[in-house]
C-alpha cells in the first residue's frame, strides 16, 4: 500500500486535553491532524467532509467507536481505522476489530511511538499491543471448538480463513448485504462464498452451517 | 499561577500543559504517578496540583491525603472521569479543593485553577450534580447529617452550579457578592467533611 509522506488524521476523543496531546504526537512527526471532534456522530461527519488517511477513535465517547469505525469504514473503504483507549477489555478489542478498525492502542502508550503505529497501519499492518494480543489469544483458546465442525474437517476440504469471516457473521444473524459492505465484497462474491461453505460443510442452508458452528445438530 | 499536573496519560497530561500554557497558566511539572508527584510539588511549590485519582502507586486519595498534609499551601484540584458521588465526596474529604471532570471544557480547569489557587474551592457543574444527587438523597431519607448540614444559600449554590451557571449568575440570582460564591463552595466542602468525620466517629462509637 502506498502510504502517504504526510497522512491525514481525524482524532475522536471526548477529553480535550487528550485530543491536544494526540495532536501533538502526530504532528511532531509531519501528520497532519484534519479534524478533531467529540463523540461517535461527530466523527463520522467529519471523516465523510475529510476524507482523512485514518481514523484514531476513542472507544468509550458518546456514542461509542466501534459504531464509529464500522460507519465509516463502510462509507470510506479507502479510511484505515485504528481505536485509541484506556480500555483493555478483550470484547472491547473484538468488537472494535470486528466493526473494522485495523489497529487497538492503549492510551497509556509512550506518544512517541504514536506515528511509528499510525505508519504502520497506513501501510497495512495490525496495530496491537503484546499485552492485548496475549490477551486475545487466552480469549480465543477458550471459546468452545465446533466440534462436528472440526470432525467434518478431516474428511472435507477446510474452510478458508474469509470462508470462517463469513461463517461467523452468519452465525451473528448477519445478511448477504451486510457481509459484502463489511468485508468490501461484491455480494454476488459473498454468496459464492456461502455456497462454497455449506458445500464444504455438507449443509443445504445457512440455517444449517449456523447450528453447525454452534455444535447442535444440522438436521434439527 | 504555577501547576503541577499528576496523570498516568502522557496524552492527557501533555495535552492539558499545552492547553493550559495557552491560557497563561505557567505548567512547572508534569508527573506519571502519585510518588513523582508529591516529589514535585517539594521541589516545585506550585499553587495548585492537578492530580488524576485513578494512577498506579499510590492511590490518588493517598496522594491527595499526602500532598495537602505536606504542602499546606497548595491546593488539589482533582480531573477525574468519575462523576461518582463517592469519589467525588472521598477526594473533597481528602482535602482536594475542587473537582472537575475530564469530559468538562478546559474552561472548567482554568476556573478551577484560579479559585483554589485564590484559597477558594471549586466543583464544576458534572461534580455539583453528583453532590446534589446525594444531598437531595440524603433529605429525602430524613438524614439528619448530610442535608440537613447545608444552609438553604448552599443548597441553592449547589443547584446552580450544578446547572453550569457562571458566579456571576449566581451571585446575583441569590443576591450575594460574586466572589462569595467560592466561599459558599468551600462551606460545602467543609461540611462534607465535617459530616464525614462524624460518621467514622459514629461507626467507631
Amino acid at each position: 500500500m502506498n502510504v502517504a509522506a504526510n497522512p491525514r488524521v481525524l482524532i475522536a476523543d471526548d477529553h480535550a486535553p487528550t485530543r491536544a496531546g494526540v495532536r501533538m504526537a502526530l504532528e511532531r512527526d509531519g501528520i497532519e491532524v484534519c479534524a478533531e471532534v467529540a463523540n461517535a456522530s461527530d466523527a463520522v461527519e467529519a471523516a465523510l467532509r475529510e476524507r482523512p488517511d485514518l481514523c484514531l477513535l476513542d472507544v468509550h465517547m458518546p456514542g461509542g467507536g466501534p459504531s464509529a469505525a464500522s460507519k465509516i469504514t463502510s462509507h470510506l473503504p479507502g479510511t484505515t481505522v485504528v481505536m485509541l483507549t484506556v480500555s483493555r477489555e478483550n470484547a472491547d478489542v473484538l468488537e472494535s476489530l470486528r466493526r473494522g478498525a485495523v489497529g487497538y492502542l492503549l492510551k497509556d502508550m509512550n506518544p512517541a511511538s504514536l506515528p511509528v503505529a499510525v505508519r504502520a497501519a497506513l501501510g497495512g499492518e495490525g496495530v496491537l499491543p503484546r499485552a492485548l494480543a496475549a490477551g486475545l489469544i487466552e480469549e480465543l483458546r477458550h471459546r468452545p471448538e465446533p466440534r462436528r465442525v472440526m470432525g467434518l474437517a478431516r474428511d472435507r476440504p477446510a474452510l478458508s480463513a474469509r470462508e470462517w469471516e463469513i461463517l461467523e457473521m452468519l452465525a451473528e444473524g448477519a445478511g448477504t448485504a451486510e457481509i459484502a459492505r463489511r468485508l468490501f465484497l461484491s455480494q454476488v462474491t459473498v454468496r459464492r462464498h456461502v455456497s462454497s461453505i455449506l458445500g464444504k460443510l455438507g449443509v443445504s442452508s445457512r440455517e444449517e452451517a449456523v447450528r453447525l458452528i454452534r455444535g447442535e445438530d444440522p438436521d434439527d | 499561577m504555577r501547576v503541577v499536573i499528576a496523570d498516568d496519560h502522557a496524552f492527557y497530561r501533555e495535552g492539558l500543559a499545552r492547553l493550559l500554557r495557552k491560557f497563561g497558566v505557567d505548567v512547572v511539572g508534569e508527573a506519571p504517578d502519585g510518588e513523582t508527584a508529591i516529589r514535585l510539588v517539594e521541589e516545585t511549590s506550585p499553587d495548585v496540583i492537578l492530580l488524576d485519582l485513578r494512577m498506579p502507586g499510590v492511590s490518588g486519595l493517598e496522594a491527595v491525603r499526602i500532598l495537602t498534609e505536606k504542602a499546606a499551601s497548595a491546593r488539589v484540584l482533582v480531573l477525574s472521569v468519575s462523576a461518582e458521588e463517592s469519589d467525588v465526596t472521598d477526594a473533597l474529604v481528602a482535602g482536594a479543593s475542587g473537582y472537575v471532570l475530564k469530559d468538562e471544557p478546559v474552561e472548567e480547569v482554568i476556573a478551577g485553577i484560579r479559585a483554589t489557587a485564590a484559597g477558594g474551592a471549586r466543583i464544576s457543574p458534572g461534580t455539583a450534580s453528583a453532590l446534589l444527587g446525594r444531598v437531595r438523597g440524603a433529605i429525602e431519607a430524613g438524614d439528619d447529617l448530610a442535608g440537613g448540614g447545608l444552609s438553604t444559600t448552599e443548597l441553592q449554590v449547589l443547584d446552580l452550579v450544578a446547572a453550569g451557571k457562571a458566579d456571576r449568575e449566581v451571585s446575583e440570582r441569590l443576591s450575594i457578592g460574586e466572589g462569595t460564591v467560592g466561599d459558599y463552595v468551600r462551606s460545602i466542602v467543609t461540611k462534607l467533611q465535617v459530616e464525614s468525620r462524624i460518621r467514622d466517629a459514629r461507626r467507631t462509637a
